[in-house]
């Protein structure tokens, strides 16, 4: 079974990123619950999908993305409009991730078998579903397997489309020990999955 | 209703209260442009906000006017470190002194992990670790793998490793790659010397606190 | 490293896996919207003011105009004391200096205690000035001095444990010391020179 290949691109920006309306943060800020609700809404799936590519125990995923919600919403009147909404989400949301990390790690040894609560189940309308979930949940094993510091930059670069500008504003870290990190990942990722395709 | 004891109070709270920031402040006046000052006094209040140490934002700032550098560079390497400051004086938690958490930003800044300053801090939790963080800065500016480089300084806190030791496996590792020598193989040799000087871990008496990361600390390949 | 590093076909077939967005769910929305109000109704502090009653709110400002009288008065004073520390803290700081931001893991100890570290250029000059991250990187605070005879410039100041960065103004010429690592600078791209500070 053959599948198309797409040309690479980061993915585009504006439409996987849409910049929140700033009405709505003003709004939040002052204390606009609605406006919040309406923040969460926009920024719920993405700040899931991040959060199940950097945790341990995916099962965490939920009260991590809650926890980041409700520490932005008690700095939100701290918040400065001159710097991009969504990397001071992902800035904190990646801070709790790896304090649950930190803290699954020390409940438990790390233990690959946790990505199984990934699974999902196919629809029988799509005759391909159960090759597409095994080879999900094969990247997302290989992506677990990814050292924590470089899987968060390769996330944050790949799939969650911030430029290498950005996330050196998010992290502090120099933009070319992010391209180092990025570029780990890649590597591992390939020489992992090169078994899995070849098996 | 006299007014003195207002302005005894006042002359003598207000100058201790606001010397100290002010003092900082002063410091940057006739450095930096107009609005650059506003910007990095901005971020120096941000930071105190947050409870992060200024003193190396400052120098940070004073830097950049040192090297005549333009003030949008002044303004966004001031708010990186604060960001790294950040992210260091949570890894070095609980309480860590300004100098280690100043270290720990400048390991951050070329590549060591949070990961890394986590178990430095668990090893050695009552001292400062500025050294070994200093070190550990060096030998990843050196060329080092960042996770060779902590595990190298890891192991050899645990194992009792004096911070001169430290400084000078460092020095050695820089003349030998300076020598044309491979980071890696300089360090491996100069290990090899200190294996005959410093106990395993745990004959030592070091703390060995938990292992952090993982992919940092174990043979795992990085 | 090339800006636009390319992951790979492989990888690029794990990126359109991994981009998946789960779907929103509306009951999580609604459990996150209500902890956060929870907690912003936890951190709530009204204004003292705010809740007494006018008439006493009255009273209060009332009792607080001389502290404000006192406060116009005394800014002068302030401004002169203010002006007079900030001459005093042009030295290198300790970390005590800041101790309001936070509390240190433990006691002042050796650890705290600076260390005499000698920094010395070798070269022909008029004048040598070191600079770094010890003090304020000011042009003017730490001149080296000539040994009679040579070239060999030095000067001994007191800097604390740990990794510093420094340069010497040859002749107000930034250069970097010869014989020390060099110290790449990715936010000015000036590049300086490093040393480790460890006890004497």
């Amino acid at each position: 079974m053959t599948h198309a290949l797409s040309a690479f691109p980061l993915p585009d920006p504006e439409s996987a990123r849409p910049a929140v309306d700033a009405t709505l943060v003003s709004r939040a800020k002052l204390g606009d619950i609605q406006a919040f609700e309406a923040i969460v809404t926009r920024y719920y799936a993405r700040c899931m999908r991040f959060a199940h590519g950097m945790l341990r125990d995916a099962a965490d995923a939920d009260d991590v993305v809650q926890e980041t919600f409700v520490r932005l919403y008690r700095a939100l009147p701290r918040y400065e409009e001159r710097q991009r909404f969504d990397s001071w989400l992902f800035r904190i949301l990646g801070n709790c991730c790896r304090t649950a990390n930190l803290l699954h790690q020390r409940r438990e040894s790390f233990d690959v078998g946790d990505d199984a609560a990934l699974l999902n189940v196919p629809s029988t309308d799509r005759p391909d579903a159960a090759f597409e979930e095994e080879w999900g949940d094969e990247v997302r094993r290989a992506l677990a397997e990814v050292p924590e510091y470089n899987r968060e930059i390769f996330l944050l670069h790949y799939v969650e489309g911030f430029s290498y500008e950005e996330i050196e504003r998010i992290t502090g870290v120099r933009q070319s020990a992010l391209k180092m990190r990025v570029k780990r990942a890649s590597d591992f990722l390939r020489a992992r999955l090169a078994g899995v395709t070849r098996g | 209703m006299t007014l003195r004891p207002y302005i005894v109070l006042a002359v003598v709270a207000l100058p201790v209260t606001l010397g100290a920031q002010d003092a900082r402040s002063a410091r940057l006046d006739g450095k930096l442009d107009g609005e650059t000052q506003a910007v990095v006094l901005r971020t120096l209040d941000s930071a105190r906000t947050r409870g992060l140490p200024v003193e190396p934002l400052v120098d940070k700032a004073l830097e950049g006017a040192t090297k005549r550098a333009a003030g949008p560079r002044i303004q966004a390497a001031v708010e990186m470190l604060m960001r790294r400051l950040e992210t260091a004086r949570d890894a070095l938690a609980p309480n860590p002194g300004p100098r280690d958490i100043a270290a720990g930003a400048d390991a951050l800044a070329y590549g060591a992990t949070r990961e890394a300053l986590v178990a430095m801090r668990a090893i050695r939790p009552n001292e400062s670790i500025a050294v070994p963080l200093g070190v550990l800065t060096q030998l990843v500016a050196s060329g080092v793998p960042v996770a060779r480089a902590t595990r190298v300084v890891a192991d050899l806190l645990r194992r009792g490793a004096r911070d001169e030791q430290l400084i000078a496996l460092n020095n050695d590792v820089r003349n030998f790659v300076a020598a044309g020598v491979s980071p890696q193989a300089a360090l491996d040799v100069r290990m090899r010397g200190l294996n005959a000087v410093l106990p395993p871990a745990g004959v030592a008496g070091a703390a060995t606190g938990d292992n952090a990361a993982p992919t940092a600390l174990s043979g795992k390949k990085p | 490293m090339a800006d636009r590093h390319e992951p790979g076909p492989l990888v690029e077939r794990a990126l359109e896996s991994l981009r998946d967005l789960p779907p929103t769910d509306s009951e999580a929305v609604a459990r996150i919207v209500a902890a956060a109000a929870r907690t912003r109704a936890q951190d709530a502090s009204p204004n003292e003011d705010d809740l007494l009653p006018l008439s006493l709110a009255g009273r209060r400002a009332r009792r607080l105009w001389p502290l404000a009288a006192a406060a116009a008065v005394i800014i002068a004073l302030g401004a002169a004391l203010v002006a007079r520390q900030a001459r005093s803290d042009r030295v290198a700081t300790t970390p005590a200096a800041d101790s309001t931001s936070y509390i240190p893991v433990s006691a002042p100890s050796l650890d705290a205690v600076p260390v005499p570290t000698q920094f010395v250029y070798d070269g022909p000059a008029r004048r040598v000035v070191l600079v770094g991250d010890f003090n304020n990187w000011d042009e003017q605070a730490t001149p080296l001095e000539r040994e009679p005879g040579s070239a060999l410039w030095s000067v001994t100041v007191p800097i604390q444990r740990g990794r510093h960065i420094y340069a010497f103004l040859v002749d107000s010429v930034w250069t970097v010391d010869k014989r020390a690592p060099v110290a790449r600078d990715p936010d000015f791209g000036v590049t300086g020179s490093v040393i480790l500070v460890g006890r004497p």
